[in-house]
């Protein structure tokens, strides 16, 4: 599959480019709004969570805890639903030839990618100032970025299937999102949950893989970030379930649009 | 190419369509296209030409029987296709051209030749949405017939054409038949399809009436064409 991707990947270029040309050519502030988006979120939160709900972590500095969360979050949310109903939307795209589907979930993922690039850019440089440095973790930073993709790419792939199908697919998404939203650690620390629940709960939460995407996240990007939550979460868990979820999803994704890839055309005429 | 005892069904799913529940757009079709030739496919509308050319073209799959097809296969279809609205006449080019299978170095190789031949001019940098049917077939028609393929197929697209440009893809069709390509075609020009083809297929209900010499299978469309009372699916009852 790496093989056809690279051999694709004129039209994988073309199809992220006309994703983004799409998005950001008409508005005038453009690409800007790459990063006002996820910006103004990070600031009503902080108002409403630390000022308003006196939300503390103790890990680090409140404002950084939000904005890896928020970005990593909007990326991962962003991706899935963009990608959802694309296959359906770009049905014109696809019945031109004997066209690979995937690429089209992938290319939305991959300009979502770009999209995150520059908030991501932004922590870095606000955590390095905060907290004055960067933590030996952050050359871990490209796997965490290729974990991270592989599971919204896997995802997209999977759920743009099943929407051609059943079209009730992005509602589904879209209630599940949101309620995965709150069982992941974007506003709130992970030790809270810890201290209300019990040890079987805690290591149900734990086992979702966002919530260790975001903790390596933060533990690439936040000096002194590892050391606070070394005790609750065990290095296994932290790595292990990111990178196990990432590889079962993709290669799942794609087992199942290989079975399904001829019928796929006959569902997109209305 | 050849499709052997090929059948499409349409499965149409929600419950409103159920009169309609399985549709069988073709059945038990089997032709053979050999190279060099172009092979015309006439019949009424809704009796499956454009199906049977996406199947072709590899955008659809039989639900039952075969098709075997040696070499690369380009098709043309109606004019949204493959096209989107917000890019530029140029950039469609290279979306489109990527679509269909060419690397992005043979498209710059051949921008400047697809421009000239779908003569648009400064149009070629205005968003796609702003052309006409005739300016969006003069940069499809340009865009395929400057990349490489075995096989082309077009579907019903070559009437918004003027005169002019009909007789520029009349000529281009001619260059390719001598240089050995395969050609599939339908129109509802029954005159152009005699100048053009050397052996013509009339479908009608999805089923081959007749495959063979050109001009009697004109003049059994003709005198398909006289009856009185046409479905596409079944007579309602």
């Amino acid at each position: 599959m790496i093989k056809e991707i690279f051999l694709k990947r004129d039209l994988i270029r073309e199809l992220v480019m006309k994703e983004l040309r799409v998005r950001y050519s008409r508005p005038v502030l453009g690409f800007a709004w790459a990063f006002l988006s996820p910006l103004f979120l990070v600031g009503i939160f902080y108002v409403v969570f630390s000022l308003i709900l006196q939300v503390r972590t103790k890990e680090c500095p409140f404002i950084l805890y939000l904005m890896s969360g928020v970005f990593t979050w909007r990326f991962f949310q962003d991706g899935l639903m963009g990608s959802v109903t694309s296959l359906l939307d770009n049905k014109n795209l696809i019945r031109e030839s004997n066209f690979t589907h995937y690429l089209l979930p992938l290319s939305i993922v991959l300009a979502n990618g770009i999209n995150f690039l520059p908030s991501l850019i932004l922590l870095i440089i606000s955590a390095s100032l905060i907290l004055k440095g960067l933590p030996l973790f952050i050359l871990w930073l490209p796997l965490v970025l290729t974990v991270h993709l592989m599971v919204t790419i896997g995802l997209s792939i999977f759920f743009s299937l099943l929407y051609v199908r059943w079209r009730d697919i992005k509602y589904v998404l879209e209630v599940f999102l949101s309620i995965l939203f709150y069982l992941t650690p974007v506003f709130y620390s992970i030790y809270l949950v810890k201290d209300v629940f019990s040890g079987f709960l805690f290591s149900v939460y734990v086992a979702n893989p966002l919530v260790g995407i975001l903790n390596l996240y933060r533990v690439s990007i936040l000096k002194g970030f590892y050391p606070a939550i070394q005790g609750d979460v065990p290095v296994a868990i932290l790595v292990g379930i990111p990178a196990a979820f990432a590889l079962i999803v993709l290669s799942s994704a794609l087992w199942v649009y290989k079975k399904f890839k001829n019928h796929i055309n006959d569902y997109l005429s209305y | 190419m050849q499709l052997c005892s090929v059948g499409k069904k349409y499965p149409f799913t929600k419950q409103q369509f159920s009169v309609l529940k399985d549709f069988w757009a073709l059945k038990d079709v089997s032709l053979d296209v050999y190279q060099g030739e172009i092979v015309g496919i006439i019949g009424r509308n809704g009796a499956g030409k454009t199906t049977l050319l996406n199947i072709m073209a590899k955008v659809l799959f039989p639900t039952e029987g075969e098709v075997f097809s040696n070499g690369r296969v380009l098709g043309l279809f109606n004019l949204g296709v493959g096209f989107q609205d917000e890019l530029t006449g140029r950039g469609n080019i290279f979306l489109n051209g990527s679509l269909l299978g060419a690397t992005k170095k043979e498209i710059e190789d051949k921008l400047n030749s697809i421009v000239e031949f779908s003569e648009l001019g400064d149009f070629i940098n205005m968003p796609l949405g702003t052309y006409s049917q005739g300016m969006r077939l003069r940069l499809g028609f340009s865009i395929v017939v400057n990349l490489k393929f075995d096989i082309l197929v077009i579907d019903e697209v070559l009437a918004v054409g003027d005169v002019l440009f009909q007789n520029k893809c009349f000529e281009r069709l001619m260059d390719f038949k001598r240089e050995g390509k395969t050609l599939v075609i339908t129109n509802q020009s029954l005159d152009l399809m005699e100048r053009l083809c050397d052996r013509v297929i009339l479908l009608d209900h999805g089923k081959t009436l007749f495959q063979g010499n050109v001009v009697e299978a004109i003049n059994r469309y003709r005198l398909l064409l006289n009856t009185e009372k046409f479905f596409v699916g079944r007579a309602p009852s």
